[in-house]
């Protein structure tokens, strides 16, 4: 280090300002708290998620599995009843009361029953981990 | 602090013992805010980085693996947040206040030495001013925070002729630009 560099060094020393503000500390620890609070919400909701998504497969693969043991619907059929049966000049009435009738009430209760497994397990486990 | 006593408490940061993150802030706190400090020159700003280096620190101290002391580790996270955020604000120059206080009953010399010394603050703040955020620095760590070369580059993960050229580029401009007042200061 030579002259100049001394010199340099004496005035930077002269501008440095280290004094730490008041409460700087509790700062720093309330936005730790912070993040720790907004990382905790995002891996709850990451968790909600994935167990909606978990839960619809279920439900979808209970689905495919009812109709594939029991009713044997096929997509054409189902096709024909979107396409066909709903309009609103009388075919309504018939769409409730045709032979499908029962299957469509099963599927709806089980979806119904599914959906209901699902909210109430998944606030156990909320109500768990708030704990 | 010594290494090994740091090494230390940073080992049992790791293991979970998180409360005694507070001594690193205690420690290493003035050194952070000083350099941030040269680099934001908005005080509220700085403030702000320095607060958020600590907080970064504090969730990433399982990735600091000792390579180099934790000092380095924490100025290459103030180096690239408060190169950043020079980047996102475009930077307004508020001078860096001198600690020095007038000599009130001294001699006329000592007072003319005084004014002289205002005067440069002045140049090396309108100098300081006028360099790039990673420039400013990189002169503050070297003058200030007497880091070396290798340190330097470890921070800024220049290489090390990178650092040197820059440094001798920078002061060689603050020579040019300061050497009559220097002269008058100190003969």
């Amino acid at each position: 280090m030579d002259e100049n560099d001394k010199n340099l060094k004496e005035l930077f020393a002269g501008l440095a300002d280290e004094s730490v503000p008041f409460n700087f500390e509790v700062k720093i620890q309330k936005k730790i708290e912070e993040r720790i609070a907004k990382k905790k919400e995002s891996n709850e909701l990451f968790h909600q998620i994935s167990f909606a998504v978990i839960i619809a497969v279920i439900i979808s693969a209970v689905l495919y599995f009812l109709n594939y043991k029991y009713f044997g619907l096929q997509i054409n059929n189902l096709k024909f009843l979107l396409t066909d049966s709903i309009n609103f000049t009388g075919k309504i009435k018939s769409m409730f009361s045709n032979s499908l009738s029962l299957t469509w009430l099963i599927i709806g209760l089980n979806v119904v029953l599914l959906i209901f497994a699902e909210r109430l397990i998944s606030e156990k486990l909320s109500r768990k981990e708030k704990e | 602090m010594k290494r090994e006593e740091e090494l230390i408490l940073i080992e049992k940061i790791k293991a979970g013992e998180l409360n005694l993150f507070n001594t690193l802030i205690e420690t290493h706190s003035p050194k952070i805010l000083s350099v941030v400090r040269g680099v934001v020159s908005n005080r509220e700003d700085a403030e702000e980085v320095a607060q958020d280096v600590f907080v970064k620190a504090y969730f990433s101290i399982k990735s600091f693996r000792g390579d180099c002391s934790f000092s380095t580790w924490l100025f290459r996270i103030a180096y690239n947040m408060s190169v950043s955020k020079t980047r996102l604000k475009k930077r307004e120059h508020i001078p860096i206040e001198k600690t020095g206080n007038i000599p009130d009953n001294n001699s006329l010399k000592e007072q003319e030495n005084y004014l002289d010394r205002e005067r440069q603050y002045k140049i090396l703040n309108k100098i300081l001013g006028e360099l790039e955020a990673s420039d400013r620095f990189l002169i503050i760590s070297f003058y200030n925070h007497e880091k070396s070369i290798k340190e330097i580059a470890e921070i800024t993960g220049m290489s090390e002729s990178n650092v040197k050229v820059k440094l001798h580029r920078i002061k060689k401009r603050l020579n040019l630009l300061m050497g009559d007042n220097m002269e008058v200061c100190y003969g």
